[in-house]
């Protein structure tokens, strides 16, 4: 529930600047040595970007999507930063024509569609289609608490996003319209969740941020001054459930705790549970284990996953080596910093194997 | 083989340097001392937001500056040479025509700032923008197909230099001009008035697979006509212009015949080759398209010896071997005969002559 600002990161680097400079030429030289091998060994995703309508929001959504590539365009880097490694594609090129399962991702507070670039392009590898979206008001860039508190636009996002892609007439004749699943993280993670048409009571959470004002999701809010009491309790409360899904993947969700036991116990659609941690390590705000909200016990049909060691970080990208001293520099959250034992790289690979298999098995249950 | 949509296709790797290349530019900055005899353009950017893009549109604008300020130098990559720009210096008295540049397909605003920079000493000033979707490092057939943006972007940039407190005064509004290279030659031509013809241009992707444009449009699927056809047809014309540049303008086969024999306002066409050397989907003299003589009051000038990469910044030393590595376009090298430097001095005192600017510095 906290983000990477950019605007600092740059602020820092241009401070940091003269050290770098000679560094980075020397990673320049090196990457450039690479890059052709690189190129041959593997193939890249195909990506490209598109604008959604979006009756709820009054400006166009960002978003992109990522294919398996039939041509060869121009390879272009996505989602790198100063701290994060970027993946390579090739930016609009042609989709190897199919009938694919689609996942359309929701990212975390302060999170942006192409900082997931290792997962969806593993995603693609194994023959997914995958929808990002920047969720305006809580993506890099562009947040608030006061907008991040509006939970009902996060879901009503990734369904316009839906309708955009499966208009398109180039992608959306190669989606297996029935086999189209949501995946979110930490604040996404309860829009997934809202997806397949859980319920908030948005006051159960308003009672928890006076218990546990310290909790990542409160702190947070309440930093800009967010009474959940105040907010539009109708649309914070409403279904948003998308008959078009499949089903959902939920990573570290927040906001569980104000989940309706009636729409959890109505709940028919198929969702894997993943959480960052142990019970013993695990933030409460994100728990959904049996030391936390239980959601996992408690939502029919949800499968369990605790990838262990890990932490709430270990879900973001892989870092550059400069990553962890410039967070230090300018005395930021140590987002590149594993608990002891863990191997990002690692964890990445567990939930990639983890989704694959719950959308396989998901598949073969309707087949 | 060359194509008019590989002239900006920068090796994977420059990607990864942007940063370098930013570092580079900064570490110049280091309050360097004007001196007087090279008066450079001043320089800022910012980002516009449009209701028809998810996507802001990055823009600078480039003026006749006054005053001391931080040198800083825009578009220096491995591959491309950059210019030197007076970082958000005072803008000079006065009143300036003013030039939207529209670059090519793949392209950025920065690499026309050589051309940028010379209009800039001559008295004008400039607004360029970077086109969501044809720029560099987020080149898509599929969108770069969305023939109806470009035009509107420049419009919105126009709004945007017109309303601002500071540089909105300083223009001359009876003098502005589009200058436009490659695909935002195209676009140009739609600001005062040429208007594509969606079916026209899928008939003629149709017939000619293999031209360097549908060849790029097939590449990402691109089907025109599932394209918005009210959208691709409509007529995207700025009322507040004086006229257009077109240089190699590409999609001129797309334009309807009525349109462009509409056109009453001034344009300079500019083609770099010869008939014998353009390559057909841009050369618009009396051997090719024939724009010369369909537009009403158009000025036709042949650069050469020059092609189409010509038009692009002078290159560093070493990027025509970086480029044959990368198995990119030889974007660097210009024909037999020909020195980039050159060719860019003749399209600097083709437009100068156009607008009747002056050629020194006028302080």
């Amino acid at each position: 529930m906290r983000f990477i600002s950019i605007p600092t990161l740059l602020r820092t680097y241009q401070t940091l600047k003269p050290a770098i400079l000679c560094a980075s030429i020397a990673v320049t030289a090196l990457a450039y040595s690479q890059s052709q091998a690189a190129f041959q060994e593997q193939a890249m995703s195909g990506y490209d970007r598109f604008d959604i309508k979006a009756a709820h929001r009054n400006a166009l959504v960002q978003g992109s999507i990522w294919y398996p590539a039939s041509t060869r365009t121009y390879a272009s880097w996505i989602g790198g930063n100063a701290v994060f490694q970027g993946n390579r594609v090739m930016l609009g090129a042609g989709i190897k024509p199919g009938r694919y399962p689609l996942v359309v991702l929701s990212h975390g507070t302060g999170g942006n569609m192409d900082g997931l670039g290792w997962l969806s392009s593993k995603l693609v590898d194994a023959g997914v289609l995958v929808v990002g979206l920047n969720h305006p008001g809580s993506t890099s860039q562009d947040i608030t608490p006061t907008s991040a508190a509006r939970v009902w636009e996060r879901p009503q996002d990734i369904s316009a996003a839906i309708d955009e892609i499966l208009a398109d007439p180039v992608f959306g004749p190669n989606i297996d319209q029935s086999r189209i699943y949501t995946l979110g993280f930490s604040l996404g993670g309860i829009s997934a969740l809202q997806s397949i048409g859980l319920q908030m009571d948005i006051s159960a959470y308003a009672d928890y941020c006076v218990k546990e004002p310290a909790s990542q999701g409160c702190a947070f809010f309440a930093r800009g001054g967010v009474d959940f009491r105040k907010l539009d309790q109708a649309k914070a409360n409403a279904s948003y459930g998308d008959p078009r899904l499949a089903g959902t993947i939920a990573i570290d969700p927040g906001l569980t705790v104000a989940l309706t036991q009636d729409s959890i116990r109505a709940n028919t659609k198929p969702s894997l549970l993943i959480n960052l941690g142990s019970d013993k390590t695990l933030w409460k705000a994100i728990n959904v284990g049996p030391t936390g909200t239980q959601l996992a016990a408690r939502l029919p049909g949800a499968r369990y996953l605790q990838i262990a060691p890990a932490d709430h970080f270990s879900f973001l990208g892989l870092c550059k080596k400069s990553g962890p001293e410039i967070l230090r520099e300018i005395n930021d959250e140590p987002v590149c910093d594993d608990p002891k034992g863990a191997d990002r790289a690692d964890i990445h690979r567990q939930v990639i194997e983890a989704v694959r298999d719950f959308i396989d098995l998901t598949s073969n249950q309707k087949g | 083989m060359s194509s008019t949509f590989r002239f900006k296709s920068l090796p994977q790797v420059l990607q990864t340097i942007a940063f370098s290349a930013l570092a580079i530019a900064l570490a110049m900055t280091a309050q360097a001392e004007q001196a007087n005899s090279e008066p450079l353009a001043g320089f800022i950017q910012t980002k516009i937001k449009v209701a028809y893009r998810a996507w802001s549109i990055p823009t600078s604008i480039w003026y006749p500056a006054e005053g001391q300020a931080a040198e800083h130098i825009v578009g220096q990559n491995f591959v491309f040479e950059g210019t030197p720009v007076l970082d958000q210096t005072q803008i000079k008295q006065g009143k300036f025509p003013l030039f939207v540049f529209s670059h090519g397909s793949g392209s950025n605003m920065e690499s026309m700032g050589w051309l940028a920079s010379e209009l800039v000493k001559s008295g004008a000033m400039v607004v360029a923008v970077n086109h969501p979707g044809s720029t560099s490092n987020d080149s898509s057939p599929r969108r770069s197909a969305r023939f109806w943006e470009r035009p509107q972007d420049l419009s919105a940039a126009l709004d945007h230099v017109l309303a601002d407190p500071v540089y909105g005064p300083h223009v001359d509004q009876s003098r502005i001009y589009t200058l436009g290279f490659s695909l935002g030659g195209m676009a140009v031509l739609q600001t005062i008035g040429a208007r594509m013809d969606r079916d026209v241009y899928a008939d003629y992707c149709a017939g000619a697979p293999d031209a360097p444009d549908c060849l790029f449009f097939g590449k990402g699927n691109v089907d025109f006509r599932l394209l918005d056809q009210g959208k691709f047809n409509a007529s995207y014309e700025d009322p507040r212009l004086a006229g257009t540049i077109a240089i190699d303008p590409g999609m001129v086969a797309g334009m309807t015949p009525a349109s462009i024999s509409s056109i009453e306002k001034p344009v300079l066409l500019i083609n770099l080759g010869t008939d014998d050397t353009l390559w057909p989907t841009i050369n618009i003299g009396q051997s090719g398209l024939d724009l010369e003589t369909r537009m009403v009051n158009a000025t036709y000038v042949q650069i050469a010896p020059a092609d189409h990469y010509s038009f692009l910044p002078e290159c560093t030393e070493n990027a025509p071997a970086m480029l044959m590595e990368e198995g990119e376009d030889p974007i660097c090298d210009d024909p037999e005969g020909s020195d980039r430097a050159d060719v860019h001095r003749q399209v600097i005192d083709a437009v100068r002559n156009f607008m009747d600017l002056g050629t020194d510095s006028p302080w």
